[in-house]
């Protein structure tokens, strides 16, 4: 290069950074606004959310980033950002002086891309768990005819589809086979990790949520599970969402209202810290994989300041008026926490922040 | 200044020693030849030979070496002659005009993200061979005595070894093909005109260049192409289709590699309080480091420097 490419090039990288960061200033109302900044990470199913409320919240300034639970959890524990959005309650010991506390609640479709079989198939956590261990390989099995006594079930060797990155979403799948099929849980536990899955002959993986829906829409004969707050994305001919089964015998499809009976199932065992699964709730009216979405922060931030704008924009995330509008929360298919849960669960522990 | 390269790796490499310290010493040898990678029961964390780890956790990369070492072997085996075929055609069926061109579209291919690559075979390659070419090679060949052996199976989708193997190829071609014309194109005069004055073909004369009279600068373009094809991560994690606790069992099934797997365990691992599953992926990024290291070196000893000029491995 001679000294004026060199020159150009050095002009351009400057243009490019100042330009982007300039970019980045006004988007976010830069730092000069006299606003307190949260910064989130975490979750990939939360951050379009926490995008809608960004802009409309007017008391500090929220940055997003959208880097999986895990980092989520890590972060806000290490005290890099303040909040650590994670579709899974802490596993293990919670640290002292961190909290996981109930936001929202989310829940997943089993869907399935079977030739000649409509929307709405009968199946249940045996079923499934069977799939994933590879027990049931054959679409016309007798226990999946027998949930379907109707169906004409094709006479070909069952795909299953799992996700390939740590997610939210493998938490609530595999705590729902563990809840609900003896040797799963005893065998195979439930997590995050993809580690979890036992080997299945044909099996496939995704990344991300769209990484399964691409496998299950170009693969005749598979299922897999999919949060469902990508509903937009899986309303395509070939997918047939899955009615599933409930603890108390009923197969239930997956609607707000049969969430919000789930919820309302396990309203008495939420203990204080939050920390449970919603799976496999009890009443006849339960959709059995729904869980409660979480943020991770430490309870003793930076300053009164920062503590005080933290509490204010959790106060408001929960609250029917502000951040749990249905606004922001119809289109991805999240729900709102029941009152009951945000005034024992969730308010007491945003209540502990201190500066 | 001039040092700094050399440090960085020294930092890079005893940075990622000391986050592997425990998984080397908690898996040992089992590392290598076991096909379990089980993080242990979340959240459970009990102490083993005086490491912190979660309870059953045990760590295998052999599905992901295996995986690797298949896709990238595979990759070579298509992209070396198809660069051999390119690279003459190039250099001695072309004007000149059109030559230069050409070379530089084949240079502008190695800068595509490999993200693009991914992209394209999910949405374009991926349901082509699923849906024509793989059953169709499964019926035909597959039946065929002997061949069979390789080629039968039955096809469920068409992600894994076969559509991984051929983006991988794709993302090496423009490497090892510069350097194949870079050679051809420095051949002195006298022995091509002493080639043609036997009354060879040209063909024939680009054929001794690459094979007689430069084959280490050959081999060592195919060193640098599989060093790239061994850590490319992103094209191969969106097309593999995801593969663990097993090996690959047919030509048409579903594949893991090291990079793929280090990217796509990240997160799932901070989920683990002990911190082994994090020593665990250092390790193999260790490895990994490793293999291709030693590929890149060996490629650029084959090839000596004035071939390979301008074409890093990444």
């Amino acid at each position: 290069m001679n000294r004026k490419q060199t020159v150009l090039a050095i002009a351009i990288v400057v243009i490019v950074v100042v330009g982007g960061y300039a970019a980045y200033a006004s988007l976010t109302g830069g730092s000069s606004s006299g606003k307190v900044q949260l910064t989130e990470t975490g979750s990939s199913l939360l951050y379009p959310v926490f995008n809608k409320w960004a802009p409309d919240y007017k008391n500090a300034t929220i940055t997003t980033a959208s880097t999986g639970s895990g980092t989520g959890i890590s972060q806000a524990e290490a005290g890099k950002v303040n909040i650590g959005a994670s579709d899974a309650y802490i596993q293990g010991t919670v640290p002292s002086g961190v909290e996981n506390i109930p936001i929202l609640i989310s829940y997943q479709y089993i869907c399935y891309n079977v030739p000649g079989v409509s929307t709405g198939l009968n199946l249940s956590a045996n079923i499934i768990a069977g799939i994933y261990m590879g027990t049931i390989t054959n679409w016309n099995s007798s226990l999946i005819q027998a949930a379907n006594p109707h169906a004409t079930l094709p006479n070909h060797s069952i795909v299953p589809v799992h996700r390939s990155d740590g997610s939210g979403d493998t938490f609530m799948f595999t705590s729902f086979l563990a809840h609900g099929n003896a040797t799963w849980g005893s065998k195979y536990h439930f997590g995050t990790s993809a580690s979890i899955f036992p080997a299945v002959s044909g099996e496939l993986t995704g990344a991300q949520n769209t990484g399964i829906i691409n496998a299950v829409n170009a693969t005749r004969y598979s299922i897999g599970y999919i949060a469902a707050t990508y509903q937009t994305e899986i309303n395509n001919d070939h997918f047939g969402i899955a009615n599933l089964e409930n603890k108390a015998g009923f197969f239930v499809a997956p609607t707000v209202a049969n969430v919000k009976a789930a919820a309302s199932g396990y309203l008495s065992s939420i203990p204080s810290n939050g920390s449970i699964a919603l799976q496999y709730a009890p009443g006849n009216n339960s959709y059995p994989i729904a869980d409660m979405e979480y943020v991770v922060v430490q309870l003793h931030q930076s300053s009164t300041s920062v503590a005080n704008a933290l509490k204010d924009f959790l106060t408001w995330v929960l609250s029917p008026s502000g951040g749990s509008q249905t606004k922001y929360l119809s289109a991805m298919n999240l729900v709102a926490l029941p009152s009951n849960v945000v005034a024992s669960v969730s308010q007491p522990m945003i209540n502990k922040i201190t500066g | 200044m001039a040092l700094t390269p050399v440090l960085i790796i020294i930092g890079i490499v005893s940075f990622l020693f000391f986050y592997s310290y425990p998984s080397i010493f908690y898996n040992g040898s089992n590392f290598l030849t076991s096909i379990t990678w089980y993080t242990g029961l979340q959240g459970n964390v009990v102490q083993s030979h005086g490491f912190s780890v979660q309870s059953g956790a045990s760590f295998g990369i052999l599905v992901f070496l295996v995986g690797t070492l298949l896709t990238s072997g595979l990759a070579l085996l298509i992209a070396l002659p198809a660069s051999f075929f390119i690279s003459i055609s190039v250099e001695f069926y072309l004007p000149s005009r059109i030559k230069s061109i050409l070379i530089s579209f084949i240079e502008l291919f190695a800068g595509i993200p490999s993200v693009v690559y991914g992209f394209w075979g999910v949405l374009f390659l991926e349901p082509i061979l699923y849906n024509y070419i793989e059953p169709w090679m499964s019926a035909s060949l597959g039946s065929i005595p002997v061949l069979g052996l390789v080629f039968g199976g039955q096809v469920t989708s068409g992600y894994g070894i076969i559509i991984s193997a051929i983006i991988l190829s794709i993302m090496i071609i423009p490497i090892i093909t510069s350097v194949m014309t870079n050679s051809l194109d420095k051949a002195p005069k006298e022995v091509r005109e002493s080639i043609y004055s036997m009354g060879a073909t040209k063909w024939e004369v680009g054929r001794y260049l690459l094979s007689s009279f430069h084959k280490s600068s050959t081999w060592g373009g195919a060193m640098l192409g599989l060093g790239r094809a061994l850590g490319e991560t992103m094209a191969v994690w969106m097309v593999a289709g995801g593969l663990q606790g097993a090996l690959p069992s047919s030509l048409y099934g579903t594949i893991n590699t090291m990079a793929a797997w280090i990217a796509s365990q990240l997160d799932s691992a901070y989920m683990d309080s002990s911190g082994m599953t994090i020593s665990a992926l250092a390790e193999l990024s260790l490895i990994l480091m490793g293999v291709s290291l030693i590929a890149s070196v060996i490629g650029r000893r084959i090839a000596g420097r004035g071939a390979l000029r301008g074409y890093q491995n990444d």
